[in-house]
């Protein structure tokens, strides 16, 4: 085998993997402006129907401000507990460091589906079950993890003297902390609250536990919909989820590269 | 030297929990009014552990550290008003180079006007006042240097500390930086401690120099003192370069060397037995092979031998030549401009003042 | 500022280690949430398998193995077990190989649109695993994308069965969680070094030589982990099995969660669980011993 067929071989494997990646992606886009109502393929016509009736969908409309009002609590006690722990782990030495930072990465080793059992188990004779405070604990434990993690990689870029200049010039630790740690850091802490707030969003296996009636997040409102029906408003929902997951990134991209720039 | 003593350093001790040997052991430190004085060592001696015990950056384990005459041991470190200059800069990227310089007085809660004023000032005297208003990121490494210095002079500090203020640059730039360091220090006569590897730096800007080894301090004096009269091997080697022999002080100012006989040294307070007698490469004269003038008959004052260069190494201003004298090899360095150049095999005499014959401890 | 500012008096007892203790605040306020909302949930889950079940949601607090010898003796049980388990082997088995050539590739290419290629690679993982299921079922259903064209081209003269069964979900979990097996492999394929190839081949070592005997070995531990990942992450899956499977693949978490919110059988669901737990105790156990053995091997080189 000569390396010229052999990297043509390799081309097309690779195109082959990423059409294969691609292809349901591409698929709901297509979907979604079908006028057909059932799950088919090809679409017979365009329009535009689909996405009208997400909007007019109850479950829908209210999942989407339940989503959101859960991704951005959980979002901001993640940041604060997580910036604050990132800090103790690479800013101190002190005995039992090691087993903590453990304990904040480890709920990503649990599968999700028995943290939900135990949160049900755990929150329903507590009467946090079907409301706002438990569904956002819950999410802050899924967020935690992300969050440190990439705090403490920002931390650890930062040099760490020009918080003891900062010091020696007469800044208190809670001074050095708001006037250097933090902008310093801030990238870090943005994109940790981007990805917890879309872990958030995105989380539906320990919400389906946690949810019942009057409280019901967009995953879970979307599931149960699916149940029932997968006509073209499921591929216009997804369509509006994708598009709104990579538009939080892209923008956060865009507006930390610019920082990136401005900083260099 | 006159000055009072202005920061006094008692038994300063350190341990890490978890090593066996404390970082600092005991050290006593004093330096006067106005004066720079350099902790020099190798890396690991304790000099930068030392020297963030008295910023209050590291907690001590035992000891007191006194400034102006009050203990600051227990004031936590935004409290004891000083000024640091770190080896990385430590300049702080999210702002500009006067709001850099300006931080430690807006701490002090200094008015914005006079804030400016100062800062404008103290950026003037390190030749820095046209950027102002750059990007910190966007100066050249020795421009930082010197924003670092201001902003650690801008707040008239107790004492200015320097952790290897210069080892981030490149050599040139060193040897500018340091006269600039020098003459800002003495102007402002502000009490300094200067960290530093590199014994050239130590001995070019510093009053006094402490060097310390292994938690301790070795020898504190001048830096002719250190130079010229080193009080052991360690000294003596970690700073310049040295001839070494092993060798018996049979008696007062005198030792027996294997292949020298009996030379008289300079005056010691050391016992007599087995000692190490030293002398520095540039205390050893070279004379022509033949030369038979009166005055370089050998005299225990002026002892002369017989012996062959060995090899040469040519530097510009400086010719060192090992020279084979009965058996042993002599490091020796002659200034370039005085003489010919001897070469491998040349037959050559060498001699010394036996004052330059010094005998240490261990 | 002047000494004469300097507060002068000293507390007359040292402050014994401050930092250490005070370290401690920034801590508390996460690990107060994790031990409401996670440990004590996960103790209260193995404690509840213990319990007895007596109908009606009932739930007897006691300490019994009914539960366990439940789950462990009724044939059904021990099915949807091994389906899990088949699953996750297949799964993790078919993203592996897939995902090999594409972070192989990544890792090499010296293109200026690498950035671009690995974003497009990564990028699904944002993308809802509610909405890529949903992807699939068009994709797979009888009337959906693969049926409709081979239905055109006259292969096929009735839909075949791509959905609703076990090889619809496997082919599903394989395109989603294979955005992770990339990553997962290529933070171990930094050690990939191209010199060591082209030594190799300089040596004389031909295509297959060299990726048997250079590239393989040195990218076996960036595989190992992706597999694990991809298991774990299958055996707990429950969107996918449940919207592709069709209410006819049978795994552990759609168990659980019957059990949980539907029998109300608390204990069971927990003892489901706690199987679920040992399967994944059981496949990390044995990936740290291949890691082991790779590692040894490696070093034994």
């Amino acid at each position: 085998m000569n390396d010229a067929v052999a990297n043509t071989l390799n081309r097309v494997v690779v195109g082959a993997i990423f059409t294969f990646l691609w292809l349901p992606i591409l698929v709901i886009f297509v979907v979604s402006f079908d006028t057909s109502t059932f799950l088919r393929f090809p679409p017979e016509g365009f329009t535009l129907d689909a996405y009208a009736e997400v909007f007019s969908t109850p479950a829908f409309v209210s999942g989407l401000w339940t989503s959101l009002i859960i991704a951005v609590f959980a979002t901001a006690l993640t940041l604060i507990v997580s910036t604050t722990a990132a800090l103790a782990f690479t800013r101190y030495n002190f005995r039992g460091s090691g087993g903590a930072q453990a304990f904040f990465l480890s709920p990503l080793l649990v599968p999700n589906i028995v943290l939900g059992l135990a949160l049900l188990l755990f929150f329903a004779p507590l009467g946090l079950t079907d409301g706002y405070v438990g569904l956002i604990l819950a999410h802050v434990v899924l967020c935690i993890p992300y969050a440190v993690r990439t705090i403490m990689v920002s931390l650890t870029t930062v040099d760490a003297s020009s918080e003891d200049a900062a010091r020696v010039l007469g800044a208190s630790n809670f001074v050095t902390f708001r006037r250097v740690t933090l902008p310093l850091i801030r990238p870090g802490i943005i994109a940790g609250g981007v990805l917890a707030f879309l872990v958030s969003f995105d989380e539906a296996i320990v919400s389906l536990f946690l949810s019942g009636f009057a409280v019901t997040p967009l995953p879970v409102a979307l599931l149960d919909h699916m149940e029932t029906q997968a006509g073209p408003e499921v591929a216009a929902l997804s369509v509006l989820l994708i598009v709104f997951s990579l538009g939080i990134v892209l923008i956060i991209e865009r507006v930390l590269g610019l920082s990136k720039t401005l900083r260099s | 030297m006159a000055e009072s003593t202005f920061l006094q350093i008692r038994k300063l001790r350190k341990e890490y929990p978890g090593t066996a040997t404390p970082a600092v052991a005991d050290i006593d430190l004093s330096v006067g009014e106005g004066e720079l004085l350099a902790l020099l060592g190798p890396s690991g001696c304790g000099k930068t552990t030392t020297l963030r015990m008295i910023a209050g950056l590291i907690e001590p384990t035992a000891g007191t550290i006194e400034v102006g005459g009050q203990d600051v041991t227990r004031i936590p470190v935004h409290k004891r008003g000083m000024g640091m200059v770190f080896q990385s800069f430590a300049l702080f990227p999210h702002l500009d180079v006067s709001a850099n310089v300006a931080f430690g007085l807006e701490m002090r809660g200094v008015k914005a006007a006079e804030r400016r004023s100062r800062t404008t000032a103290v950026l003037e005297r390190v030749e820095l006042g046209h950027l102002a208003d750059r990007r910190v990121g966007q100066l050249s490494g020795g421009q930082q240097q010197r924003v670092a210095l201001a902003r650690a002079l801008v707040v008239d500090p107790t004492l200015l500390l320097l952790d290897e203020p210069l080892s981030a640059l490149d050599a040139k730039l060193r040897e500018s930086l340091r006269v600039q360091i020098r003459e800002i220090q003495q102007a402002s006569g502000t009490t300094s401690v200067f960290v530093t590897h590199d014994q050239d730096e130590a001995l070019s800007m510093a009053d006094r120099v402490a060097v310390m080894n292994n938690g301790i301090v070795a020898q504190v004096g001048t830096p002719t003192e250190i130079y010229e009269r080193p009080a052991s091997v360690f000294v003596a080697t970690f700073i310049g370069r040295a001839n070494l022999f092993e060798t018996q002080q049979v008696s007062a100012g005198v030792v027996d060397v294997a292949g020298f006989g009996k030379l008289s040294t300079a005056a010691s307070a050391l016992p007599l037995g087995s000692v190490t007698a030293m002398i520095r490469p540039q205390s050893i004269h070279l004379l022509e092979a033949d030369a038979t003038a009166p005055e370089l008959l050998s005299t225990p004052a002026r002892p002369v031998f017989d012996g062959v260069v060995r090899s040469t190494s040519y530097t510009g201003d400086q010719v060192a030549y090992r020279v084979d004298v009965s058996g042993t090899t002599l490091e020796v360095e002659t200034t370039a401009t005085l003489g010919r150049i001897l070469s491998q095999g040349d037959r050559v005499r060498v001699t010394w003042s036996s004052d330059d014959l010094r005998l240490l401890g261990k | 500022m002047s000494l004469a500012e300097l507060p002068t008096t000293t507390p007359e007892k040292p402050r014994p280690r401050r930092r250490i203790s005070g370290v401690w605040w920034l801590i508390i306020p996460g690990a107060l949430i994790l031990l409401f909302s996670y440990l004590t949930p996960m103790l209260w889950v193995v404690r509840m398998a213990f319990n007895r079940f007596i109908g009606g949601g009932g739930i007897e607090l006691t300490f019994s193995f009914d539960s366990f010898s439940e789950v462990f003796t009724d044939p059904y049980y021990l099915r949807v077990a091994g389906t899990t388990l088949a699953l996750g082997c297949w799964v993790a088995l078919l993203t592996v190989v897939v995902a090999y050539p594409l972070a192989l590739f990544l890792a090499r290419t010296t293109s200026k649109y690498k950035a671009l290629l690995t974003m497009f690679a990564i990028a699904p993982m944002l993308v809802s695993s509610v909405a890529r299921t949903y992807g699939w079922m068009v994709v797979l259903g009888n009337q959906g994308l693969i049926n409709t064209v081979l239905d055109s081209l006259g292969l096929v003269d009735r839909p075949i069965q791509l959905s609703n069964n076990f090889l619809g979900v496997v082919i599903a979990l394989v395109q989603i969680f294979l955005p992770y097996a990339v990553l997962a492999m290529s933070s171990g394929f930094g050690r990939l070094d191209t010199n060591l190839e082209q030594a190799a081949a300089s040596l004389g070592a031909n295509r297959i030589t060299r990726f048997v005997r250079i590239t393989l070995p040195l990218t076996l531990p960036g595989v190992l982990t992706a597999a694990l990942l991809v298991f774990v992450l299958t055996i707990s899956a429950y969107v996918t099995p449940r919207l592709i499977g069709g209410g006819r693949v049978f795994v552990l978490a759609a168990e659980i969660y019957d059990q949980a919110t539907n029998q109300l059988n608390w204990p069971l669901a927990a003892a489901l669980s706690m199987v679920l737990i040992i399967i994944f105790g059981a496949a990390i156990s044995i990936y740290q011993i291949l890691q082991r053995r790779v590692e040894r091997r490696m070093s034994g080189l």
